[in-house]
């Protein structure tokens, strides 16, 4: 009776625990697939507030945090664009929040220094005169941190490039500078391979699309 | 019995799990405004969803009991609330508090003016101070186009709201700077000692200011330094009056900066005219360290140290003799060092501990003889508590100050003085928010000083009260007391502490990138010193005065793209008697009204960034031996319209800057009163000669360039 116990306990654990893995999994799912329709801010804001209700359960897993900070980031990158500048500092601020919790879980992941080099970029936006040159110091060196840690992760070229692309030429920036680290980047997404369905994988598309501005800049002689 | 119990537990929690239920409502912010895109959720599980476009939510669940509903949405506080969910839908609404941010929560703004690129919310960034046209990298000369400041053009200094230049005190990283103008003769403007690149955050004060600072009737100018310089970088500079040379290097954990330059003003002076007979123009050399260490993840060292030399020779007019004109020169030696350590130690707790040294020589050689050498060290501790509402500072601070002279008459007799003063000071602060719309801060501040042997206990108040989303209102009252100056305790240290009471009330709006102040003040002087029976031997303190105005300032960095201005308007009313004045008036250096406009342009294409600054001052009163009364002579107003442009390019794809500006390009005739003989001639009349600026425009031209590490490079 008591083996009989023993094993039905046993199985009916790992059930359960199976099926909260199985929900992970399926809760991950459904929010990249809210990541990947997202076209605004809302969309990201949909994106940010699942992934965090999933960060909230889940305290050591670090994906679905690194998904509400990279959520607040592409929020903040929209409403740069918009010249909302209060909204974008706050979105950055959120990201960074979670990327600090994300930091402890995974210390020595390219990913978590990649998007931290992102949000330094993001930085320099509230105030390029000012910001300009502290945050792209910060910045570069955080990327250099996440090729280190994995040199077949594409993101920190990508995100190198498009820093220079957009930084003028007298400070030895423009689209000579960037078009050989956006080209680095095209080729590692090629062949980039993500650890899981659930891991990083964003940015190829971009990044196509920042060869041909540059390729566009450097015609028009800028 | 017991497997079977558990067993059936077991399958009794996964039948609990299989009820789904809806949970919906409503969430608002405090005035009843839709909380768009709130996160609504249980805790500790994945069920919830975001607020809609109404505010609305519903999701479904399927766990039950004792549960707790969690709401977080970027500009409010987060919200908790138990529930039991059975198995009914059940509708919850909520309301949501606002979080204090740091740009929404009320500051104390009364009589400050803060530029910061680190906090939000600031009037100026550290770069506006930098790029100033007509301050050339002066930051008494940018500080000089901000509200409460009179122009006084022949001295260059910072005077505030009626108050002498002495009576505004210069602090690096809360230590005092003993002498932060160069040193100079009459007519000839001093500029401040530290550039405006080492200094991270500005906070200027025209009145009301923390009980941390003392010994400033007037103002204080608080600047703190750079923290580790983020890249290893060479400087070159070329200059038409000189040139320097910098490297910092970046040690990750820490930073070292060296840094020389050498100024010689004869090129320039013999390809512009001058009004001053120059015979070896101004010459000098200097040399700048500055150190910085992370002592730990939230600790840092700053060590910074300088000295310079730096000298000329003119011919000066004798209004006693006219066909006469004297050599007068002056040589300065400048020593300065300051560190300070910052540290967090324990939850809540900041500690700093600084120390400062500082020694100035000048000597001034003409038919008299001039030698005078300061020396000062001090030290200062504080201990700051942090809390959500409430911080606490507490701190003590010493100086002691060494001034010796030796004056030599043109019969060749000798003068000599030495004053030693040990200075101590204990003080603490509390500032207390309510309310994100309420604020105050009460503080006190003990000083002593051995050589006066006074001592004294000045309190100091503010408040601030929010009156809308974007405005705010604040109020400051303080007394200020301090020492007379070594000029006036030579003949006497019997004197007692001056002291000045201030009354400020301000108001702010500062929305969309734009900013509007007015700020209101009565400042009541005692206890200045006065000469009795018309010698400054038989000094007392019973002099007085007071001075009243209003002063207005409006930045719009919105409404032109690319453009960003700033107008200072200020009106100042103000009357003592002290020193050897015979009736109440109005001081050489206050005048009644003050304006400044300052343009800044970005041309995009060009890559050039433009910049103009008018400035008017209404003329000053000055007192003319030759008229009946006192003070009865006036100067020309001051009129100045300064223009600057900055080129950023590359050479050999290292980021150059030129830079050229022009002070004073339409050429007003700006004279500053006259400077009157000792004895009458002849006539009976006193000769009078105008005192004029150095030279009627002042042309600069800059070229510097940063040799560093290329972006992305790996």
């Amino acid at each position: 009776m008591k083996k009989h116990f023993l094993f039905a306990s046993v199985f009916l654990v790992s059930i359960t625990l199976s099926g909260q893995n199985e929900r992970y999994v399926a809760a991950m799912e459904k929010g990249l697939a809210i990541l990947d329709t997202a076209r605004t801010s809302g969309g990201f804001l949909q994106a940010s507030n699942h992934f965090e209700r999933i960060a909230n359960v889940e305290k050591q897993a670090w994906l679905p945090g690194y998904y509400v900070s990279y959520s607040n980031m592409m929020m903040a990158t929209m409403y740069m664009q918009e010249g909302k500048l209060e909204q974008c500092a706050a979105h950055l601020d959120k990201a960074q929040t979670f990327l600090d919790a994300v930091k402890i879980l995974a210390p020595e992941e390219s990913e978590v220094y990649t998007l931290q080099g992102f949000i330094f970029q993001g930085r320099i936006w509230d105030n390029p005169m000012v910001n300009g040159a502290k945050y792209s110091q910060l910045s570069f060196t955080t990327l250099d941190k996440a090729i280190s840690l994995n040199e077949d992760n594409p993101r920190p070229y990508y995100l190198k490039g498009q820093s220079l692309l957009y930084t003028p030429t007298f400070y030895g920036g423009g689209p000579k500078t960037a078009m050989p680290l956006l080209q680095k980047a095209d080729e590692k997404f090629e062949s980039f391979q993500a650890l899981s369905p659930l891991h990083p994988n964003w940015g190829a598309g971009t990044n196509k699309w920042m060869i041909e501005q540059a390729q566009k800049m450097e015609q028009s002689g800028n | 019995m017991r497997p079977i119990f558990t067993f059936a537990l077991i399958l009794s929690l996964f039948q609990l799990t299989a009820q789904t239920i809806i949970v919906s409502g409503a969430v608002k912010s405090a005035d009843g405004q839709p909380v768009i895109g709130a996160n609504v959720f249980l805790k500790d599980t994945y069920d919830g969803t975001s607020t809609d476009g109404s505010g609305n939510y519903s999701f479904s669940t399927d766990v039950t009991g004792a549960q707790v509903l969690s709401i977080s949405c970027i500009g409010y506080e987060n919200y908790e609330q138990p529930l039991v969910l059975s198995n009914e839908n059940i509708a919850i609404n909520i309301q949501l508090k606002p979080t204090a941010t740091e740009l929404d929560a009320v500051v104390i703004t009364a009589g400050a003016f803060e530029a910061s690129d680190e906090r939000k919310g600031v009037v100026l960034s550290p770069l506006d101070i930098l790029t100033t046209a007509g301050a050339l990298a002066d930051i008494a000369g940018a500080m000089n186009t901000l509200p409460g400041t009179q122009i006084v053009g022949e001295e260059g200094k910072i005077f505030v709201r009626g108050g002498a230049a002495h009576e505004t005190k210069t602090f690096i990283d809360g230590l005092n700077v003993q002498n932060p103008y160069s040193s100079t003769l009459p007519s000839i403007p001093a500029r401040s000692r530290f550039s405006p690149l080492l200094f991270k955050g500005t906070t200027f004060s025209t009145g009301g200011y923390s009980a941390e600072y003392g010994q400033a009737l007037s103002s204080a100018l608080l600047l703190e330094t750079q923290d580790i310089a983020p890249k290893t970088i060479t400087g070159i500079s070329l200059m038409s009056v000189g040139l320097g040379l910098s490297h910092t290097q970046n040690f990750g954990k820490a930073s070292l900066a060296v840094s020389t330059d050498y100024i010689n003003l004869a090129p320039y002076t013999h390809l512009v005219k001058q009004n001053i007979d120059w015979v070896k123009p101004f010459q000098g050399i200097g040399g700048q360290v500055v150190f910085r260490y992370k002592t730990s993840e939230t600790g840092i060292l700053k060590v910074q140290a300088s000295g310079s030399s730096n000298g000329f020779l003119m011919n000066y007019p004798n209004a006693d003799n006219v066909a006469l004109r004297n050599k007068l020169s002056l040589n300065n030696d400048n020593y300065f060092g300051n560190a300070s350590w910052k540290e967090i130690v324990g939850k809540n707790w900041t500690l700093f501990a600084g120390a400062a040294l500082s020694q100035n020589s000048d000597v001034i050689e003409s038919n008299f003889g001039l030698d005078t050498r300061e020396v000062a060290a001090q030290g200062k501790v504080t201990l700051k508590y942090s809390g959500k509402d409430i911080g606490i500072k507490f701190g003590a601070e010493y100086w002691n100050t060494g001034f010796k002279e030796r004056f030599q008459d043109e019969s060749g007799m000798v003068f000599k003085t030495e004053l030693n003063d040990q200075y101590a000071a204990f003080f603490s602060e509390s500032e207390v928010s309510l309310s994100p719309k309420v604020a105050f801060r009460a503080g006190l501040r003990l000083e002593h000083s051995a050589l006066i042997q006074d001592w004294s206990l000045a309190p100091r108040l503010s408040a601030a009260f929010k009156t809308g989303n974007y405005s705010q209102v604040s109020m400051a009252y303080g007394t200020f007391y301090q020492k007379p100056e070594n000029t006036l305790l030579r003949y006497n240290t019997k004197l007692d502490f001056e002291r000045a009471a201030h009354y400020i009330v301000n108001y702010q709006v500062m929305q969309n990138r734009r900013t509007f102040r007015i700020e209101s003040y009565y400042k009541k002087y005692k206890d200045l010193v006065q000469y009795a029976e018309n010698e400054v031997t038989h000094s007392t303190n019973n002099g007085y005065g007071a001075a009243w105005g209003m002063d207005v300032f409006y930045r719009d960095q919105k409404s032109i793209k690319y453009g960003d201005f700033w107008i200072s308007y200020s009106f100042l009313d103000t009357r003592r008697k002290y020193l050897a004045f015979p009736v109440e008036a109005t001081p050489n250096f206050a005048s009644r009204h003050n304006l400044s406009v300052v343009y800044k342009h970005w041309i995009q294409r060009l890559t050039t960034s433009l910049g103009l600054t008018y400035s008017y001052s209404s003329p000053r009163p000055y007192d003319d031996p030759n008229a009946a009364g006192f003070m009865t002579g006036r100067t020309s107003p001051y009129n100045d319209l300064s223009l600057s442009a900055s080129y950023l390019t590359n050479i050999l794809s290292n980021f150059t800057v030129l830079f050229i500006s022009i002070n004073n390009l339409p050429g007003f005739n700006n004279t500053f009163g006259q400077q009157f003989s000792n004895t009458p001639n002849a006539e009976g009349d006193f000769t009078g000669i105008a005192v004029r600026p150095p030279a009627k425009r002042f042309f600069f031209v800059g070229m510097f360039v940063s040799i560093g590490e290329k972006w992305g490079t790996n």
